[in-house]
């Protein structure tokens, strides 16, 4: 795991213009991704993940703009890469599966014809029987190639799109939510399936969810973001087992267990800021049980925490004394 | 509002015993859709022979995957559908018998419903003042219009929305995700409701928030004495908030008992393969793990025998000619299969 990554997010920030003044929906996100790992992007609704996944690809649109920051792709910059050399990438070497992969299917186009309209538009020679392999990895029999997508299931219509994702074999894929339409049972389904077909294929993987544990036995690397910003990195076990920011950890007691004592939970209080005029200091003080008064003043930048990071104040090392240290890390 | 009717019938069900006439029961409710064109005779099975019991001040969960009919219960019990077959009695009396709009009436706010969306479920033209103060000028004769305001922000406040004069005065795009659910409950609580179906309340609301929601249903139970039906797919929510778990699966019901006793002992080989989904982080996992591939079955024109048999690691001959009813296999608990075993120290009836 310590090859070059293949993907280099350095210092990323997008900004949406909008009549209050600009919103830093991403405020400088650093990623690294190493080929054929499985990295989780987790956080609410509003924390930029979305955004931050759209950067990465290049699929911003106005009002939303990269203001900084690079995207390193395979050695090149993705930032600054005319559309037409994207073109040449996007699909071939990186894919992405969209959230509401429901509605992102032609309606009046069989599957077939949709995987045909990607190989055309890459002019790739790809062999005539791609389209039936990759439906069958992903567990769809071939005979659905003939099939219009509302005569497929919910689960049936994610897989058919991450079979399009996987046409040419990319290195990296992107998923924006993509279990998030199904049930449980689907979405294990869905899970294990990626998990297999990364080991057998070898591709990256960036999954976006705010499903905390849905990623949890699956990702090598986890991040956590709030409010534009990774609040905690690290590898899933580490942040899963001592998560060192309150926010990771609100996290993780927001949703109940079907094992163990049942235990009143009360979630996150509170909602995340509004990221036209984030609060002083660090954003997540007005929802922090474990604030002080210098999370008012001073903006926390990612410290580490054994072989995490965590933008967190308790976590400072040495010099700076606290103003509330003992017991602040008991959970 | 007093209930001394008696239920006439003597049910199957084992979870009447614990406290009397119920609130809620349906006795084989059954609901079939014609698909295909004008000319086609196929029926689709949405729900068939449900046979279920909602008790006072109770919360009652019902799961199952897309598709196994748990929506089609909620509206037929709201009245969206008339059922096919089957009665729903509701305190005592057949619903189908309430006929005057008076009634009709009555019992709409007896038994209100909130939605899944709450970005699509209110009217983005008016303010959250609106939806709510409409239902007490329909529903609660009782209070004087000069009072009316004042009832308004007391469920807003019931349901942890405050400051509630400031919140009736907003429009919906105002507020979160979170909030607006939380208008919908209040909504309903507006009615002076005896049972909330709450179709998927949380499912598409963050995590994070997810349990504030769940909070305001058992806060609303204890505080108002409201019954809920739990409508979900996410087992570990279910067992968070609700005394009573009823698993569905291609519209039958295939267990139900107390939630403990069915999430701890389930029976059911469906019910143990949705246990086996739920994520938890907080138990060890090989993502080796068998997963299973099945699709939910085609419930159009159904021959009889166990609608889980093509999926069931447990399948015995008898599952294909068969339709399993529901057995009472435990205490209050009871499952649709032929091959589940009772417990031990009860026999089985």
């Amino acid at each position: 795991m310590s090859s070059a990554p293949i993907l280099e997010v350095r210092g990323l920030k997008v900004e949406y213009e909008s009549d209050r003044g600009p919103v830093w929906a991403v405020d400088g996100v650093d990623l690294d991704v190493q080929p054929g790992e499985f990295v989780g992007v987790v956080g609410e609704s509003g924390c930029g993940k979305s955004t931050m996944l759209f950067a990465i690809a290049q699929l911003l649109s106005p009002p939303a703009f990269i203001t900084a920051g690079s995207v390193r792709f395979m050695g090149q910059n993705l930032v600054t890469m005319t559309n037409k050399s994207l073109n040449a990438l996007r699909w071939r070497d990186f894919s992405v599966v969209m959230q509401s992969a429901m509605n992102a299917l032609n309606p009046v186009k069989s599957i077939g014809a949709q995987f045909q309209d990607a190989i055309d538009a890459h002019d790739e020679h790809v062999a005539r029987e791609r389209p039936a392999e990759v439906l069958q990895l992903v567990g769809i029999d071939p005979i659905h190639l003939k099939s219009y997508p509302h005569q497929l299931s919910g689960g049936m219509r994610q897989r058919a799109m991450i079979a399009m994702a996987l046409l040419f074999t990319p290195d990296l894929i992107v998923m924006d939510e993509p279990t998030s339409a199904l049930d449980v049972v689907a979405q294990r389904q869905l899970m294990v399936q990626i998990k297999q077909l990364q080991k057998q294929l070898g591709f990256a993987i960036i999954f976006v969810t705010h499903d905390m544990s849905l990623v949890s036995h699956f990702s090598d690397q986890l991040l956590v973001m709030y409010a534009g910003q990774v609040v905690e990195v690290g590898a899933t076990r580490k942040v899963f087992d001592s998560p060192a920011h309150p926010y990771s950890r609100g996290l993780l007691d927001a949703f109940p267990s079907i094992n163990g004592p049942k235990v009143h939970l009360t979630g996150i209080p509170g909602a995340p800021p509004d990221l036209a005029h984030p609060p002083a200091g660090c954003r997540f003080n007005p929802r922090c049980p474990e604030v002080f008064a210098d999370c008012y003043v001073i903006e926390p930048e990612l410290y580490q925490v054994e072989s995490a990071k965590a933008r967190c104040l308790l976590h400072v090392q040495g010099e700076r004394p606290l103003q509330r240290a003992a017991g602040s890390e008991a959970r | 509002m007093t209930d001394t009717t008696t239920n006439p019938a003597t049910t199957s069900d084992p979870s009447t015993s614990a406290s009397g006439s119920p609130l809620l029961e349906t006795r084989g409710l059954t609901r079939h859709f014609k698909v295909g064109g004008n000319l086609s005779r196929k029926t689709l099975h949405a729900v068939d022979d449900a046979n279920i019991i909602i008790n006072r001040q109770e919360i009652v969960a019902l799961a199952g995957e897309s598709g196994s009919g748990k929506s089609t219960i909620a509206r037929l019990l709201a009245r969206v559908y008339k059922p096919t077959s089957g009665e729903i009695y509701y305190q005592g009396r057949a619903l189908s018998n309430i006929k005057g709009r008076r009634d009709q009436l009555s019992y709409r706010s007896d038994v209100p419903m909130v939605f899944q969306d709450p970005f699509s479920s209110l009217n983005p033209a008016f303010r959250v003042s609106h939806g709510i103060m409409r239902g007490l000028k329909l529903h609660r004769k009782d209070i004087p219009r000069a009072s009316r305001y004042a009832e308004a922000e007391r469920v807003l406040d019931a349901v942890g929305l405050t400051p509630a004069s400031d919140i009736l005065q907003r429009y919906p795009y105002e507020l979160s995700g979170g909030q607006r659910q939380r208008i919908g409950f209040a909504q309903a609580l507006a009615y002076k409701p005896k049972l909330i179906l709450a179709d998927e309340p949380v499912s598409m609301l963050d995590v994070s928030i997810r349990i504030g929601l769940l909070n305001v249903m058992a806060d609303l139970r204890s505080n108002e004495g409201v019954s809920f039906l739990y409508i979900t797919h996410d087992i570990a929510s279910a067992r968070y908030v609700a005394d009573r778990l009823i698993v569905m699966y291609a519209g039958h019901v295939v267990e139900s008992g107390p939630t403990e006793a069915v999430l701890q002992n389930a029976k059911h080989p469906y019910t143990q393969l949705l246990l086996s989904a739920v994520p938890d982080p907080r138990a060890p996992l090989d993502v080796d793990a068998d997963a299973d591939k099945g699709e939910p079955p085609r419930v159009i024109d159904p021959t009889p025998g166990c609608r889980f048999r093509w999926r069931c690691p447990l399948v015995v001959e008898e599952c294909h000619h068969v339709t399993p009813a529901l057995r009472v296999l435990g205490e209050r608990h009871a499952a649709a299969c032929h091959v589940a075993q009772p417990d031990p120290e009860i026999p089985a009836r």
